[in-house]
């Protein structure tokens, strides 16, 4: 069990650096693409309409994407309340309850994606200059994030188990920490 | 009867510390499958779309900007010049810390980007000058709430884009209600240092020169409110592009400090990636969510209710503060904000109530959640920093609810505090 859950947790690191790639494009890009428009239409006085479109398509697979890491870094916003103050036992049921809602939610919204990314498929992009399917910037971002959601709940649920029975603590997935990581249990960032 | 059922369902996912989001999309879904009545692609079809949308896009830009800001050491110049300025007054430090942050909070999109940031050299700086490490954590985190007040904010947006509002008009609106709960503040701390409860060294006035110095050295830094400002004021740019334009100019400012490498600077905007993902996220969860309580009606009955039992505005206006504050001790303020305002905008909209002032109150409401126990955010961050327990926080905490309800009494009820920048540049 071990062994195969430190091979699990190597994939999940290995797939979060590509992600973690990823997101560091894609918010370069929308700094880019807009900063460039403001140059543009100021300095040569040339607004760019596409623009505008490829920020927002960028901007929605960052946060998907972005949804997927958060899981990995344990960086989603949850409201720690009676389980954080549960014997350790008893939380770790209802911690996998809550790993079995979150898994539940994203087998079916990965499903549904891909069902609503056929219907999708029929409209393109409106200004960009190649017309693409509109699914590529709205569905299937949702389906990547969810799939990596999916992914990292099952490794999560399973670590929680080794916990139970072989009294193991759980290491963090991702070895590259973010600035202030580490603070899971509680309540986390909001604006 | 389904639509409580969603309710519940969402509750008890948030207590078993399912992540908002997650719980949000999640009891939407159960709502759908046993409706029975709409497909559930609707939740795909409603989630990502939810993000098309320009005005989102500030989000993760002032999130930079922020980031950036604080990586490129301008917390510690902006203090030595807000020192300059009001460290000879009775309170001295304590004042410098309000000050630091009306300056900070003109840069900074988040209140706990503020708080932490800032907050680290501001609690240093009074441990060494001698003040109660308790006292220190709760003006910083008291002081916080300016940061999403004044623009630049996260949370305005959210509200502006959830609202139909201007965030342009919204950010203008929040200028002068910041300098008002700054001014509050100040106030309550020169009271408490006359009555002998802050025991702390007065600095010498500085002289002239030494201020200019200051100035000079805090300059760049202060810049870049003056360009927010101004491109809102002269409607030059949108706030998005002031976003992306500030998260530039912090970038490159960074680098001639030569606080900022390219690690440093990948590493900014990998944390912005992560805080702006999981952030959006609850966003385009909430739009679903949003979709089925508004099919029921929920809003409309829920303001004919209200006007059944007042048509008094003011009357209303304490009931849902009242409401919101009773909500923001218990629930997460990100979350409050997307299903409350659907909820209350039509009852807002009854009583002639203008939605940039409808927004500031929600969001003065909210931040004051954010310092209050059990699940204040803020607390719990400087308790961290300034490493004093919750009781000690609460008790340290407790003067400075004072002002900041006098601050949400003057917004409430004194729509013009708020809307004076607004219509000044409307003319109308």
């Amino acid at each position: 069990m071990a062994d195969f859950l430190e091979a699990y947790r190597r994939l999940l690191a290995a797939i979060g650096a590509v992600e973690r790639l990823l997101v560091i494009l894609l918010i370069l890009v929308i700094v880019a693409s807009i900063g460039t428009q403001v140059v543009s239409r100021y300095v040569f006085d040339l607004p760019l309409v596409w623009v505008e479109e490829l920020a927002t398509y960028a901007f929605i697979w960052a946060t998907f994407v972005g949804a997927g890491l958060g899981l990995k870094h344990g960086r989603h916003i949850r409201i720690g309340s009676f389980v954080s103050r549960m014997t350790p036992s008893r939380a770790a049921i209802f911690r996998l309850i809550g790993h079995a809602a979150v898994l539940c939610l994203a087998v079916v919204l990965v499903q549904q994606a891909w069902t609503v990314a056929g219907i999708e498929s029929r409209r393109t992009s409106i200004s960009l200059p190649v017309a693409l399917p509109i699914s590529l910037f709205f569905s299937i971002p949702l389906m990547v994030g969810m799939v990596s959601v999916a992914l990292t709940t099952v490794f999560l649920a399973l670590q929680e188990l080794h916990r139970m029975v072989a009294g193991v603590a759980p290491v963090p997935i991702m070895a590259d920490g973010l600035s202030g990581d580490g603070s899971d249990e509680d309540e986390d960032a909001a604006p | 009867m389904t639509l409580s059922l969603m309710f519940l369902v969402f509750a008890a996912l948030v207590l078993i510390e399912v992540p908002v989001g997650f719980a949000l999309a999640l009891s939407a879904i159960a709502y759908l499958a046993l409706d029975g009545v709409v497909p559930l692609t609707l939740v795909v079809q409603r989630m990502a779309p939810g993000l098309d949308s320009f005005p989102l896009l500030a989000i993760p830009l002032f999130i930079l900007a922020g980031n950036l800001l604080n990586r490129a050491g301008l917390a510690a110049r902006i203090f030595t010049f807000a020192l300059a300025v009001v460290g000879h007054i009775r309170g001295s430090l304590a004042h410098v810390n309000v000050a630091a942050s009306l300056i900070f909070a003109g840069m900074s999109g988040v209140a706990q980007a503020d708080a932490a940031g800032l907050g680290t050299v501001e609690i240093r700086a009074m441990r060494k000058a001698g003040f109660e490490p308790a006292f220190s954590a709760a003006v910083t985190a008291a002081s916080s709430i300016i940061g999403p007040i004044i623009p630049p904010s996260v949370i305005m947006v959210i509200y502006a884009v959830i609202a139909q509002v201007s965030v342009a008009d919204l950010f203008l609106a929040g200028i002068l209600p910041g300098l008002v709960i700054g001014l509050l503040l100040m106030a309550l701390i020169y009271l408490l240092a006359r009555r002998g409860k802050i025991v702390a060294p007065v600095y010498q006035r500085a002289t002239v020169p030494q201020v200019g110095r200051a100035f000079l050295d805090a300059l760049p830094a202060l810049l870049a409110p003056v360009i927010l400002v101004a491109g809102l004021l002269s409607g030059a740019a949108t706030p998005t592009e002031l976003g992306a334009v500030t998260a530039i100019y912090a970038a490159a400012l960074g680098f001639a400090y030569r606080a900022l490498s390219w690690s440093k600077l990948i590493q900014a905007v990998y944390d912005t990636a992560v805080t702006g993902g999981v952030l959006v996220f609850i966003i385009s969860a909430a739009v679903p969510f949003g979709w089925v309580v508004s099919v029921n009606n929920l809003p409309a009955h829920l303001a004919e209710f209200m006007l059944s039992l007042t048509d008094n505005r003011y009357l209303i206006l304490a009931m849902i503060n009242l409401l919101l504050l009773a909500v923001g001790l218990v629930m997460e303020t990100t979350a409050i904000l997307l299903i409350a305002v659907p909820a209350l905008l039509p009852l807002a909209l009854a009583l002639e109530i203008d939605l940039v002032h409808f927004g500031l109150v929600m969001v003065l409401n909210l931040l004051i959640g954010a310092v209050t126990p059990p699940f204040g955010v803020i607390l719990f961050i400087m308790m961290d920093i300034a490493k004093v327990s919750l009781g000690q926080m609460i008790r340290a905490m407790l003067p400075f609810y004072l002002p900041l309800a006098i601050a949400l009494l003057l917004i409430t009820y004194v729509p013009e505090i708020v809307l004076f920048l607004p219509n000044l540049l409307q003319g109308r």
